[in-house]
């Protein structure tokens, strides 16, 4: 898998916010974030691609802040779904440069991308459907609470995912 | 098998930490939808609980091979438990090199199946390498986790130095006692007529000489010299090395010594050696294809150490350098206690050729061309050959060997200088 098809997700990643609130504020940040990540690809190093995509997360974050516009849960799905490709194409050219991929893997690879970016859509769906139904129950200063309480779990949730269970022990 | 988390894992907390951060203080539900994907594939690590079953075998096309030869290696993989995403390295000691296919592959493979792969390595210069040790890093699909482990299946590969045939070698004074094809002096069983003398009776009548007898009136026979064979040690200097493999000058002594081992060996000689550095190794002289062998695997790790030692040539057995045995000294004349080695020998009385193998050329490979670089090898050339000279004054006798040209063309000038025969020794 050649690192350059990481090229779209990155124009994806910063296109995304210009095109949600095209500022001079908010484009130097997205093309910073767009030069890191390409440098981060270009040079095989996964740090820069980190900082990039950390940078265009405040860059969306502030796009979305200075707007103020209606909830666009589709971009903002894309965006992530964005996110997630560039770390994953990135890291596995990174991986693998140089070696010699036999069979399949390529595909199956590929295949497990796709299936994965299918359960995160539907993730962002039922995200969507519960966050509607909430709103309708809970005033907006506990659904304030609700979300940071929720961001902590989610987010210890995938430290355990992702950390804790770190493979096959010792021996 | 060893497990632990990947860079990719922190990375992507780090943008989940940010995106959730940003989303609470701005209050904007977007962040949170643009977290979603990354938390999910966060959650899509999955670690086996045990380390799955597999075999890896691995063959060598060639355990034994010449300088610049390749081998190819094939490698076999065996699952016993499905392999989502295995990747495996075979290290390559130096200075081994691939010269088709990659030694590291990434495949998956499911319970049951088998999957090969070869690939051809390149073995540039002569030594014992020893292949098969294997890295491996089992990756879980996400790439978050990864287990590695390390697999050891020695398959042991010698590298011959590369040996050129040589027709004319310089013969030695001294023969010994057993049969061979120099002509020695004394007189007996042989094709080569020696002398005349009058006959005796138990003479055979084949050894009468017609022309001599009608000559003279008388019978005489006609007596030959027999045909030896001689003791050939080749003393190697382990002293200095220049240049890089496998062009340096200890690799062209090497080269030259395996090619005068075969030359006097297909002569029935008996050839040993001896390598003079911080330590003394030696391989007793004997004749025959199996010392040959000897010889090629004793030449093999032959390498420059650097050293303050000065070993002495007392501490050599006689067996290893018998008195009358002719020796080769191969050397870039580069250290002084090889030279006063040699010096110690000659003044000894030994039948004592050295060959110099110029230094110039295999720097210079190395230092490539400038200016100051060829004024400075000129200037060593000619200090070298000064060197050449003095050894010479002292009576010995030194063939200078450039390296580009054939080994033949050095060993013919001895040729000429030399008896063609040991007669009267």
């Amino acid at each position: 898998m050649s690192r350059w098809c990481a090229a779209l997700p990155i124009l994806v990643m910063a296109g995304l916010p210009i095109w949600a609130a095209p500022s001079l504020l908010v484009a130097p940040i997205e093309g910073l974030a767009a030069i890191l990540c390409a440098i981060g690809i270009a040079r095989c190093a996964l740090g820069p691609v980190t900082v990039g995509a950390s940078f265009a997360v405040i860059g969306y974050a502030l796009a979305l802040w200075s707007t103020g516009a209606e909830v666009n849960a589709v971009a903002a799905g894309i965006f992530g779904l964005a996110l997630l490709f560039l770390f994953d194409l990135s890291e596995f050219a990174r991986r693998f440069r140089g070696a010699r991929i036999i069979g399949a893997v390529m595909w199956e690879q590929i295949a497990y991308y796709l299936g994965r970016a299918a359960i995160a859509s539907g993730a962002i769906a039922a995200l969507i459907a519960c966050g509607s139904v909430l709103g309708r129950i809970i005033d907006s200063e506990t659904g304030a609470a609700a979300a940071g309480l929720g961001a902590v779990i989610a987010f210890a949730a995938a430290m355990r995912a992702g950390i804790v269970r770190a493979g096959p022990e010792d021996g | 098998m060893t497990g632990r988390v990947t860079p990719l894992a922190y990375g992507l907390a780090t943008v989940i930490a940010w995106a959730l951060f940003l989303g609470v203080m701005t209050g904007r539900a977007e962040l949170f939808i643009a977290a979603v994907p990354l938390v999910v594939g966060f959650l899509s690590a999955r670690g086996a609980d045990r380390a799955p079953r597999f075999a890896l075998r691995h063959k060598v096309s060639a355990e034994r091979l010449a300088e610049g030869g390749r081998l190819t290696v094939t490698v076999n993989l065996s699952a016993i438990d499905p392999l989502p995403l295995i990747e495996i390295l075979e290290f390559l000691p130096a200075p081994l090199d691939l010269s088709a296919g990659n030694n590291r592959v990434v495949l998956s493979a499911a319970a049951g199946s088998e999957t090969t792969w070869n690939y051809e390595v390149l073995c540039p210069t002569r030594g014992r390498f020893s292949l098969g040790t294997f890295h491996l890093r089992l990756w879980d699909r996400s790439g978050l986790v990864v287990a590695e482990s390390r697999e050891v299946q020695p398959k042991p590969v010698f590298v011959y130095p590369y040996v050129v045939s040589v027709r004319r070698v310089p013969r030695p004074l001294y023969t010994q006692a057993s049969f061979g094809n120099y002509v020695a002096p004394r007189l007996g069983d042989g094709i080569e007529p020696g002398d005349i003398r009058l006959f005796a009776p138990g003479d055979r009548i084949r050894r009468v000489n017609w022309r001599a007898s009608l000559r003279r009136g008388e019978l005489y026979v006609t007596r030959f010299q027999e045909e030896r064979n001689a003791d050939v040690v080749l003393l190697l200097d382990a002293f200095a090395d220049s240049g890089a493999h496998p062009f340096s000058t200890l690799d062209y002594c090497v080269r030259a010594g395996a090619a005068l081992a075969a030359a006097y060996l297909g002569r029935k000689d008996r050839v040993g050696f001896v390598e003079l550095s911080g330590f003394l190794r030696w391989v007793k002289p004997a004749t025959g294809r199996r010392q040959n062998e000897i010889l090629a695997e004793a030449l093999l790790p032959a390498s420059a150490h650097s050293t303050y030692v000065v070993p002495k040539i007392d501490y050599l057995p006689p067996r290893v350098l018998p008195p009358r045995a002719l020796v080769i000294a191969l050397s870039p004349l580069l250290d002084r206690r090889f030279i006063n080695a040699v010096v110690e020998l000659a003044a000894r009385g030994c039948d004592l050729i050295v060959l110099a193998v110029s230094p110039i050329e295999p720097t210079r490979r190395v230092l490539g061309r400038a200016p100051v670089y060829d004024l400075t090898l000129r200037v060593w050339a000619l200090e070298w050959r000064v060197e050449i000279d003095a050894l010479r004054r002292r009576g010995l006798v030194v063939a200078e060997w450039q390296p580009d040209t054939p080994l033949e063309a050095a060993l013919a000038v001895l040729a000429r200088i030399r008896p063609r025969s040991a007669a009267g020794r």
